[in-house]
């Protein structure tokens, strides 16, 4: 919702012909009013193919709390033979995502055919570069254009009828080589190393809580990975809440990464388990193989997994009544949660029940 | 021990009442017409045999049929062994009937999940021909294993170990294969890999079996699976043209026409014998030393015992080596193990611990508009999977790997959770404007495979090879693809379909796989060939693609004829002959032999 009203803002104040003035950026996903107050500080410099002049990577700050990266970019767009200039800033989070970009004033975009972007165009340029699995992730930019198609007298980036038509998709029409030096800057490896370098040095209980309590899946798992070990006690109510809500390769790292000496408490366990009808099919595994794992399973955290049995598939089946065997002793609640996904008939793998012979 | 003797007196109980009624085992695959079944044999390994299965993308496909000689007069039981692979709250989707001398069964079929023997009748039957008829009631997958007769009403045993020495005895089978050939290679997997393999021996004068468990070469190349070539060809342009296909996109029909090229081009060949239909199951060694490899038809059912001095193992999934006792990895290592990491993509790309998420099977589709609307009937044992995603077609992106499912062992479930993803998809995209003429024009049935088990050779091949651009004195193999490494698209956001995957890309300059990755550290006439080759998940990334395959197999195919020469193993070719092999594979790129015409 915060994300559609900074477009429509965005949408506002973007002529046919880009910016007239210093503003709101076009568009802009993090929930942040931008200030000039804010303060800038340089954290790095890159240098690649096309670049004028190195950019500089900053990091905007409010009263020394870090917000997010900007960079002014400032490079050629070429084909074999034109090259022109863009001017663009790009925005990233403190994890190093792209999260928007702007045009400079007086500076409006263009295609190759010196047209300016529509409004259209602007707004899909935005949807491109947000789209990490893009196909121009896979091309090298002499697989842009089939060549067989090229007439002579073609533009070049206004040979759209000649734009490989799955990339002619995706791409900005008439902006294909913009289109592409935009997507790879904004997902460049080396910025976004530079980016979470910086974030990671500038780490402290403030800015962990901070990264804790966002809503960004991104912010947490980097959070989680500059855990200390002490900070999976102070921080358990947090990864506890992530395990029930975020993405699955977040759960994948928190369970991998709790100390031991949590792990064997019981109640960290029952609070674990008690989350598995949250979990996600590789989540619920990676667990079942943790509980393999773990010499000392709470027969309370067995009855907590027992409830979510008939949503099970067959080797999750499978492993759990193999779990279950190597318990030396199972609540009558666990017993029950069995007998009953046995005789449920929509449980599609009761048979391994019966084949496990396990309730005689 | 008790156990055993306990269990050894519980079956000869079993195999006695069996001995006193009259039986008749028919397997499915070796009906004499399977009418619209095809036969699939992907999933011996995992459940016993290979399978008639009714292929037809909604539209339930032609009655199979068969004709067997009764001994004798009776009243029979009947079972046959089935599966319900959608198991749930709804009709099964692969239903089905048995028909025996034109009488139609009452009991429908196909409805039991897990591989089981389902009760099809009763039927009083007179000696001499019998005629059973397989009738597909929906189109969708039913699957037929074997049918089986008794004048006793006692179901044939489920558990794999108790069927498959059930089996034995009920088919009369003896121990070991009834035919022997001696080649001085053999072969096994008609991949790109396999038949590079078999061309480059083949051209300096070995005598090769080529063994392929499909009709037709190419393996994921193949019409029947249809992923285009991709890669360099190195030392072996010559070899490789025979074989690979145009950058037609994945899926398209096109694969028919090099498809054709392969098969002629192979085939031309007199000193490769081919051996399609062939599936092998089991290699003999003595020591660490392969004897023999044995392989049996899919559809015949006859075995035949394939002796020779070195072997190749190109089946993708590592199966000769791994019935050898041969050293193999599988699943993604840790991040430090080879110190593969790629910083800025973390876990997608290299775990800190090491885990089963390797890249994934696809299970590619294509749809095509008729000249007329045509219905699709509902799927409801398919929303499961296909959820609200609307699809006309797939592409590399229908990929599944998941931490619970094996890639060999669960092989079947994957490629069901795609038929799935396929009909659950196409169903939705249906109640949609403007797909109204749309129908399926193919789907295969075939699961394309990217990494399952690597054989461990003397040299692993590694992400640091490729970032190093490392030369080796045996540099056999060279590449400039980049590396490639797959993820499932749910781990970073759990509302995405599980069944598609993303791509992470590291571009690279050329970077070169030594010799010493083409043959096993631990059995010691054995080289491999194709995506087992020996390298970590990572280093599988670039080299996967079927024109480096090739190579391998091009640069296997050579390094076998050293070995003939000498009456040498693998890994001498590289301690002892490696200029001459050098010389060997630099000299293919100007090698004009005519090869003989049969």
């Amino acid at each position: 919702m915060k994300s559609s009203k900074f477009i429509w803002i965005a949408l506002f104040w973007m002529g046919l012909i880009g910016k007239q003035s210093q503003s709101d950026p076009l568009f802009f996903e993090l929930p942040i009013q931008i200030k000039e107050s804010f303060e800038k500080s340089k954290i790095g410099e890159l240098m690649e193919e096309g670049f004028i002049a190195p950019i500089s990577i900053e990091l905007i700050s409010n009263s020394g709390k870090p917000l997010f990266y900007e960079s002014n970019v400032k490079t050629t767009v070429c084909d074999d033979e034109i090259c022109e200039i863009m001017y663009i800033k790009l925005y990233w989070d403190l994890v190093g995502e792209y999260v928007g970009y702007d045009s400079i004033a007086k500076h409006p975009l263009t295609k190759f055919d010196h047209e300016p972007f529509t409004k259209s165009d602007y707004g899909r340029l935005h949807e491109l570069l947000k789209n990490d699995g893009s196909i121009l992730k896979f091309k090298q930019k002499s697989q842009l254009i089939d060549k067989e198609r090229v007439k002579a007298s073609d533009v070049v980036d206004g040979t759209t009828g000649a734009t490989l038509l799955e990339i002619k998709e995706e791409v900005v029409e008439g902006a294909l080589y913009s289109s592409y030096t935009l997507w790879h800057l904004a997902y460049n490896g080396s910025i976004k190393n530079m980016i979470r370098a910086n974030t990671e040095s500038m780490l402290d209980e403030q800015l962990i809580s901070h990264l804790l309590d966002s809503d960004r899946s991104g912010y947490k798992l980097f959070a989680f990975h500059n855990f200390k070990e002490n900070d999976f006690i102070k921080y358990k109510q947090y990864w506890l809440k992530s395990l029930k809500e975020d993405m699955p390769l977040t759960r994948k790292y928190i369970l991998k990464n709790i100390p031991e000496k949590l792990w064997f408490n019981y109640k960290v366990q029952d609070q674990v388990c008690g989350l598995f009808g949250f979990y996600d099919v590789n989540t619920r595994t990676y667990l079942l193989s943790k509980l393999e794992e773990t010499n000392d399973v709470s027969i309370l955290s067995l009855e907590y997994v027992s409830k979510s049995l008939v949503e099970m598939n067959s080797n999750q089946t499978s492993q759990f009544l193999e779990l279950l065997k190597g318990s030396e002793k199972l609540t009558e609640r666990t017993k029950n949660n069995i007998m009953k996904a046995s005789e449920n008939k929509g449980f599609k793998y009761s048979y391994l029940i019966d084949e496990y012979n396990f309730l005689n | 021990m008790i156990y055993r003797i306990f269990g050894f007196l519980l079956l000869s109980n079993f195999f006695l009442q069996f001995s006193i009624s009259q039986t008749v085992l028919i397997e499915a695959e070796s009906f004499d017409d399977p009418g619209g079944w095809v036969v699939d044999p992907q999933f011996v390994e995992q459940m016993g045999s290979p399978y008639l299965m009714a292929h037809g993308m909604g539209n339930p496909v032609d009655d199979a049929h068969t004709k067997f000689q009764l001994q004798e007069s009776g009243d029979y039981h009947i079972w046959v062994r089935s599966k319900n692979w959608a198991p749930g709250d709804w009709e099964a989707p692969g239903r089905f009937q048995v028909a025996i001398n034109g009488q139609t069964l009452p009991e429908t079929l196909g409805l039991t999940p897990g591989w089981s023997w389902e009760y099809a009748g009763k039927m009083k039957l007179d000696d001499g021909d019998t005629n059973i008829d397989l009738i597909d009631q929906t189109g969708f997958n039913g699957r037929c294993d074997a049918i089986f007769f008794s004048t006793h009403k006692e179901a044939p045993p489920r558990g794999n170990s108790e069927l498959a020495a059930w089996r034995m005895i009920e088919s009369k089978e003896a121990s070991s294969p009834e035919e022997s050939l001696e080649f001085d290679l053999v072969v096994v997997g008609g991949g790109i890999a396999g038949c590079a393999t078999a061309i480059a021996a083949a051209e300096q004068g070995l005598k090769v079996a080529l063994i392929h468990d499909r009709p037709v070469l190419g393996g994921n190349a193949s019409s029947e699976i249809r992923v285009h070539t991709l890669g360099i060809y190195g030392h072996f342009e010559r070899i490789l043209k025979m074989l690979d296909t145009e950058h037609y996109p994945n899926g398209s029909p096109e694969a028919y026409k090099d498809e054709i090229k392969r098969h002629q081009n192979v085939e031309k060949y007199e000193n490769i014998h081919l051996f399609t239909n062939w599936r092998a199951y089991d290699a003999n060694t003595e020591g660490s030393r392969i004897t023999s490899v044995d392989a049996r038809h899919t559809s015949e059912g006859k075995r035949i015992r394939f002796i020779a001095p070195r072997f190749v193992d190109s089946t993708g999934d590592g199966w000769i080596g791994y019935w050898a006792g041969a050293d193999f990895m599988y699943g993604r290592e840790s991040v430090d193990t080879y110190g593969e990491a790629y910083e800025e993509w973390g876990e997608l790309w290299s775990p800190e611990e090491a885990d089963d998420f390797v890249m994934g099977s696809s299970v590619l589709w294509r749809t095509v508009k008729g000249q007329a609307a045509v219905d699709f009937p509902m799927v409801p044992w398919a929303e499961e999977v296909a959820e609200s995603h609307e699809a006309t077609e797939g592409t590399w992106k229908w990929e599944l790997s998941r931490l619970d499912l094996h890639q060999i062992d669960d092989a079947e479930e994957i490629r069901d959770h795609m038929l799935k993803a396929i009909y659950g998809s196409f169903a939705n995209a249906k109640k949609g404007e403007g797909t109204e003429n749309l129908k399926f024009e193919w789907i295969s049935y075939l699961v394309g495979k990217r990494e399952s088990r690597r054989l461990e050779g003397d040299y692993i091949f590694t992400f640091n090879d490729v970032t190093d651009q490392r030369k080796f004195p045996d540099s056999v193999v060279m590449e400039i693809r980049e590396v490639d490494v797959h993820y499932q698209q749910n781990l970073k956001d759990e509302d995405k379909p599980d069944f598609l995957s993303e791509a992470i890309f590291y571009k690279t300059p050329q970077y070169y796989i030594p010799y010493r990755s083409l043959y096993s550290k631990n059995i010691e006439n054995l080289f491999m060939a194709g995506r087992n080759f020996s390298c970590s998940h990572i280093g599988l990334g670039g080299p996967r693609v079927m024109r480096t395959t090739g190579q391998m197999g091009a640069a296997v195919g050579i390094a076998a004829v050293i070995c003939e020469k000498y009456g040498i193993d693998p890994r001498e070719v590289y301690t002892d002959h490696l200029e001459e092999y050098m010389a060997l594979i630099e000299s293919q790129k100007n090698y004009n032999t005519i090869p003989p015409k049969k």
